[in-house]
C-alpha cells in the first residue's frame, strides 16, 4: 500500500487502522513506508480514507506473498482455503492427519501481531526439522520449503515480511518435549513472537495422552483450546 | 489455520466465548470435493437454519452479512446453554461436517456430555514464545486476540477506549468498528464491549 500525497489530507483516520503500525504522519500528511507494509490491506478495508488516497501497489513475486500471508481475504492456491494454514487439527475426524501416537504442532510465527520476515521463519522450521519432524505438505510455508528434511525456505523469499505465517508438522508423540526444547531454544534468536499449538488425537475417553506428557513435563498450556467433537464422517470407509 | 485457538483473557472471561466452527473438507480442489459438496448440504444453509431455530437472528445477520460463500462457518456464543443447543442441533443433522468448538476445555467438556460426545481431537495453545516485549498490553491482547488474524490493531483499541473514556464514542459503537474489521467475524462482540469498557476506565 501507498498514501497518494496529492489526495492525502492530513486526517490522520487510517493510522490507528494498521495492524503492523505503518502508517505514521509524515508532517501534515500520512505515510507508509512500502519497505515494511505487510500488505494485509487492512487500512483499505476499513474504508476511512475520506479522499481514497490509499493505493494499492504491484504485488509482484515475491512481494505477493506479503498479501498471500497477511491478508485473510486471499486463498492459498495450494490449500483451497483462505487463512494462512490449512484445516489441521479441525478436520481431523474427516482426514485422519494426526493418528494415535502421533502429536501435531502449529506455530504461528509473527503472532500475535508483531509481524515476521521469512528469515525468521526458516530459523524456527530449521530447529523443529532436526528433532525429526514431517512438515504438512498442504501447508503453504512448506510449499516455499527448497528442502523439506532440514526446512530450509528458497532464498528469493526470505526478506520478505508478512503478519503472520503457521508451520504445521507432526512428530511422533516421544518427541513432543525435544520439540517444544527446540522452540524454547530458538526463540531466544528471533526478532518475533510466535504462537504455538499441540493437536493430540484423543483416547477413547476422549482424553488426549500429550496431556499427560505436557503435564509431566511441567509445560504451560492455556484452560482454553480447541476440541474437534467428531461429528465429521471419515472420507476412508 | 488456528484462527480461534490462542485467545487470552482470564477464566472469568473466557467463560462467556465459545465459537463452534463447521468446517469443509481439507482436500485439493477436484473431482472428489464434488462429490463430497453434491452428497452434503452446504454449511452456510445448516448454520443459517439452526439459528433461525434458536432465533438468534444477530448473529445470523453477521454470518450472512460476512461468510455465506466460505467454507467455514460459526457463530460465537456468550453461554453455555445456546451452545449446548446448538450442538445437539448439528449432532441430529448429522452432516457429516467436521464440528470444532474453541473454548474453555472444562467448560466445553461438559457440554459434550450433556449431549453424549466426546472429544475426537484436541488442540492445546501452548502460549507465545519469543520477543513478548515487543507485544502490547495483556488487557489489549485479551481484545485483539479474539481475531487470530490479528485484523483488529492494538492501536485502534487504545484510540476506541480513548474516544469512549472522552464521551465521544459509546462502548457498543467502539466495539462495532472493531468487529468490523474481524473479517472471520469470531470477534466475540458481547465479551469485546465488557473488556473496552473496563480498558476505557
Amino acid at each position: 500500500m501507498r498514501v497518494n500525497f496529492d489526495k492525502c489530507i492530513g486526517c490522520m483516520e487510517c493510522i490507528p487502522y494498521c495492524p503492523a503500525g505503518i502508517i505514521i504522519p509524515a508532517g501534515n500528511k500520512c505515510m507508509i513506508d512500502e519497505e515494511k507494509c505487510l500488505e494485509c490491506y487492512v487500512c483499505l478495508r476499513a474504508d476511512v480514507c475520506p479522499v481514497d488516497a490509499l493505493e494499492k501497489v504491484a504485488l509482484n513475486w515475491p512481494r505477493i506473498l506479503r498479501h498471500q500471508f497477511s491478508s485473510v481475504t486471499m486463498i492459498h492456491k495450494g490449500t483451497g482455503i483462505d487463512g494462512r494454514g490449512t484445516a489441521e487439527m479441525k478436520t481431523n475426524d474427516v482426514t485422519g492427519r494426526y493418528r494415535h501416537g502421533e502429536v501435531g504442532f502449529t506455530v504461528d510465527v509473527g503472532r500475535p501481531g508483531v509481524g515476521t520476515t521469512f528469515q525468521d521463519v526458516e530459523k524456527i522450521s530449521m530447529a523443529v526439522a532436526k528433532v525429526g519432524v514431517e512438515f504438512e505438505q498442504m501447508n503453504p510455508v512448506t510449499k516455499l520449503m527448497a528442502d523439506k528434511a532440514t526446512g530450509r525456505l528458497r532464498n528469493d523469499i526470505k526478506a520478505e515480511r508478512l503478519l503472520s505465517c503457521v508451520l504445521e508438522f507432526k512428530t511422533e508423540d516421544t518427541k513432543t518435549i525435544p520439540v517444544i526444547n527446540a522452540l524454547t531454544d530458538i526463540s531466544k534468536s528471533i526478532n518475533t513472537v510466535f504462537s504455538v499449538g499441540c493437536i493430540c488425537r484423543c483416547g477413547p475417553d476422549g482424553t488426549p495422552p500429550v496431556k499427560a506428557i505436557l503435564d509431566k513435563a511441567g509445560i504451560f498450556y492455556r484452560p482454553n483450546g480447541k476440541i474437534n467433537i467428531g461429528l465429521g464422517r471419515p472420507l476412508a470407509p | 489455520m488456528t484462527h480461534t485457538l490462542h485467545r487470552q483473557g482470564s477464566v472469568e472471561s473466557l467463560k462467556e466465548d465459545y465459537i463452534v466452527l463447521v468446517v469443509g473438507m481439507d482436500i485439493p480442489f477436484g473431482a472428489c470435493r464434488m462429490r463430497l459438496h453434491r452428497k452434503f448440504p452446504g454449511i452456510y444453509e445448516i448454520v443459517k437454519k439452526i439459528l433461525l431455530k434458536m432465533g438468534i437472528l444477530n448473529m445470523l445477520r453477521t454470518i450472512k452479512k460476512i461468510r455465506p460463500r466460505r467454507r467455514r462457518q460459526g457463530p460465537v456464543f456468550s453461554n453455555k446453554k445456546e451452545l449446548v443447543t446448538y450442538l445437539k442441533e448439528l449432532k441430529q443433522k448429522r452432516t457429516g461436517r467436521s464440528v470444532v468448538v474453541s473454548g474453555l476445555f472444562e467448560e466445553v467438556n461438559d457440554c459434550l456430555k450433556e449431549i453424549n460426545l466426546t472429544p475426537h481431537t484436541v488442540q492445546f495453545s501452548l502460549g507465545i514464545f519469543g520477543k513478548k516485549e515487543l507485544l502490547p498490553g495483556e488487557e489489549i491482547l485479551e481484545i485483539t486476540t479474539m481475531c487470530g488474524h490479528h485484523m483488529i490493531s492494538p492501536r485502534l483499541v487504545e484510540k476506541l477506549a480513548g474516544d469512549i473514556r472522552d464521551g465521544k464514542i459509546s462502548s457498543k459503537q467502539a466495539v462495532r468498528v472493531m468487529s468490523k474489521q474481524c473479517v472471520c467475524a469470531v470477534c466475540n462482540e458481547s465479551r469485546a464491549q465488557k473488556l473496552i469498557k473496563t480498558l476505557a476506565k
